[in-house]
């Protein structure tokens, strides 16, 4: 009897053992750190959502944060991918839910850049929730969003610009007050996050290691849900102009791109 | 006075139940649907169900499922759920229940490295409460599923408006409450859906 109940057993703990993972994820994933300096005269490690890498994404020795090389990334009138006009690099696997991270990078506007319209110079996208059969492209498309925090450059100001309702494309807000800067010259920007989709999540962004998110009486974190869903969401960097076609060539250096776990490891 | 019209109420079912009892027929049903905890994201759902397995008290079904469409092809997912119950009225009743053991597949298709889904089956364990009433017809199952790292368990009530002796409208509303028990985190997400059934026989 004893030996029934122990093939039994086993045969049990294995078909369960065999079964698949809930599909929920776990939180708090370990992040990968990720140093993007452009030291090697290349873009590679990171993914590219472009028209032309050779006339997008080019490596330059002028001007540079660090170090010899940074990206001069160009957007064109006709940058026409992915449903967007957009000259953009991704880091995947770099926010997930209930992760805090350090993001870090520095960007300098092109003295000749003309468009006064909005560009997202960087953004947390969203992404589909995978594990419970989501994918990209739904039919029909019944959401579709500005992502949840990105931050944006229009006319001589960055803003940062967050929004909560992944079912409505006209009710992003600012956050904080908009930062004046100036063309030609380099900014270093750091975000501290923490990814949740309660409003338990936070977000704390310094530009020249000035906070630029407003003080809530003890830090200058902001709560408010950043994530859609729990798949997380992933960085882009470089240039995002939506279904608004830019007027003229623009371009924007970037250096310095690091992913961490603390404000010393990613700031420049 | 109340038991006595409760009792009439019964019985009163009870006939209207043997007179036309879905039991005894094969269904197969249309859903399409889906509102989420955040977004709507659209789902379509074909379930067939047996009639009672001749002189036995068992019925089968299988639900077939895709994601991100409204139109049943999916490029990106589906389950596929077998499922065996057992009866414990072979006739509808105002209430009665069934049990059931089946496996929910999960098929997973999209080519994405930021995708962290994989195709895999899991064993499911349904209880479920039926009755009816006139014209509607409900039921009540409760799913758990067994998972490496933790459990699943689904609520999926179901209220069908029969407009003729072969067809009824229905709405599903479906509560899933996933739970990793390592690690401990949970999630709670919904989903509405709205269908036609018919009887094939």
């Amino acid at each position: 009897m004893n030996t029934y109940f122990c093939v039994f057993y086993a045969i049990l703990s294995l078909f369960l053992l065999a079964c698949g993972k809930v599909p929920t994820p776990e939180p708090n994933q370990p992040i990968p750190k990720f140093v993007g300096d452009f030291e090697n005269g290349s873009i590679s490690g990171f993914h590219y959502l472009v028209v032309d890498t050779a006339q997008n994404t080019q490596i330059v020795n002028y001007p540079v944060r660090k170090g010899k090389y940074a990206l001069k990334n160009t957007l064109k009138p006709g940058d026409y991918i992915n449903n967007g006009y957009r000259a953009e690099l991704a880091i995947y696997n770099c926010a997930h839910y209930k992760s805090e991270v350090y993001y870090g990078f520095s960007f300098w506007i092109d003295a000749n850049y003309q468009d006064t319209s909005y560009n997202l110079i960087c953004q947390w996208q969203d992404l589909p929730y995978y594990l419970q059969g989501e994918d990209w492209s739904p039919s029909p498309t019944l959401h579709g969003s500005p992502p949840p925090i990105a931050l944006t450059y229009v006319n001589n100001t960055i803003e940062l610009k967050m929004n909560d309702n992944p079912s409505a494309s006209n009710q992003t807000f600012i956050v904080g007050t908009h930062l004046k800067i100036q063309k030609g010259k380099w900014y270093d920007v750091v975000a501290h996050i923490y990814w949740n989709d309660k409003n338990s999540a936070y977000q704390e962004i310094w530009i020249n290691g000035k906070p630029i998110t407003p003080f809530n009486g003890i830090d200058n974190k902001y709560y408010k849900r950043n994530l859609y869903n729990r798949a997380g969401n992933y960085f882009k960097f470089g240039q995002y102009r939506g279904k608004e076609k830019p007027a003229h060539t623009n371009s924007i250096y970037f250096d310095e791109v690091k992913i961490g776990s603390t404000y010393n490891e990613v700031a420049p | 006075m109340r038991k006595l019209f409760f009792l009439c109420f019964l019985v009163s079912n009870f006939i209207h139940a043997q007179e036309q009892n879905s039991l005894s027929k094969n269904t197969i049903s249309v859903d399409f649907g889906s509102l989420r905890n955040r977004y709507i994201y659209p789902k379509t759902d074909i379930i067939f169900t047996s009639s009672l397995i001749k002189s036995s008290a068992f019925r089968v079904s299988a639900r077939l499922r895709s994601y991100g469409t409204l139109y049943f092809f999916s490029k990106s997912a589906y389950d596929v759920t077998p499922l065996v119950e057992y009866y414990f009225s072979k006739t509808e009743k105002p209430l009665y229940f069934s049990a059931g053991i089946g496996l929910d597949t999960r098929i997973r298709l999209v080519n994405d490295s930021r995708s962290t889904s994989t195709s895999s089956v899991e064993p499911l364990l349904s209880l479920a409460l039926h009755g009816s009433y006139k014209k509607v017809s409900y039921s009540l199952p409760f799913w758990t599923r067994w998972y490496s790292n933790g459990m699943a368990y689904n609520t999926l009530p179901q209220i069908n408006w029969n407009l003729s002796e072969k067809n009824a409208l229905f709405v599903r509303y479906e509560m899933n409450f996933l739970r990793i028990s390592k690690n401990v985190s949970n999630e709670w997400n919904q989903d509405v859906f709205v269908g036609l059934k018919r009887s094939l026989n």
